[in-house]
């Protein structure tokens, strides 16, 4: 085997290792997800803290909803 | 070491950009591909934390309100303004954010574990540390990274 197929051989192998090894076990921080969860704990130890204001059902049941927005006239 | 012929300088090349492509599309494809959809924070230790932070946050809320204390960029909470606390209630404030920063780091390394990923943590910490003062109240204080408090506005 000449030194020219020797290198080929040894960067087909590398290539296939590189992605082999990408595909398998590379994770990536999941950005959008973690937001997610942080909003959802913050929403749950933060209650006091969005304005909210009091919604009455048809059932008469009292619930909570984000403030409506006033558009001036 | 032997020269390469015209064909051989062809194929080297051909190999040569397969291998770049397979490097790139590793960096590339990866993440979606392998990216877990959720993110776990239902485990008990989460759970204790949450209610922990949730039964604090009543005592800390006026404080945050009168600009007292503030949050910090790193996903904690700091002393601001002494003189805005009454000199009785200064050791109990200080207690108070020793322990919620004690729970919040508690909180973000437990997240990184139960996701199997501690590498995660420092991650965790700077995107609870951008959500924090992203859902906070007008009004309260962040202090950014040059170390500067900001009101929110």
């Amino acid at each position: 085997m000449n030194f020219s197929k020797r290198i080929f051989s040894s960067l087909t192998l590398i290539a296939a290792s590189a992605f082999a090894c990408g595909c398998g076990s590379i994770t990536f921080f999941p950005s959008a997800p973690a937001q997610k969860a942080a909003d959802n704990i913050i929403d749950e130890v933060w209650p006091a803290s969005q304005p909210t204001v009091p919604v009455i059902t048809v059932g008469g049941s009292k619930e909570t909803a984000p403030a409506p927005v006033v558009t001036p006239k | 070491m032997l020269p390469l012929s015209e064909y051989g300088k062809h194929r080297y090349a051909v190999f040569v950009l397969a291998f770049i492509f397979a490097i790139f599309s590793t960096l590339m494809a990866s993440p979606a591909a392998s990216q877990s959809p959720e993110i776990d924070v239902s485990t008990a230790a989460v759970v204790v934390i949450k209610k922990s932070l949730a039964g604090r946050f009543m005592f800390l809320k006026p404080h945050f309100d009168s600009g007292a204390i503030g949050l910090t960029i790193d996903g904690l909470v700091a002393m601001r303004d002494l003189q805005a606390i009454a000199l009785a209630q200064t050791l109990k404030v200080e207690n108070f954010i020793a322990e919620e920063n004690k729970d919040r780091a508690t909180l973000y390394r437990e997240i990184a574990r139960a996701n199997g990923r501690p590498d995660w943590e420092s991650d965790i910490k700077a995107i609870f540390g951008e959500r924090w003062i992203s859902r906070a109240p007008v009004g309260w204080y962040y202090r950014d990274i040059t170390g500067k408090w900001i009101r929110k506005m």
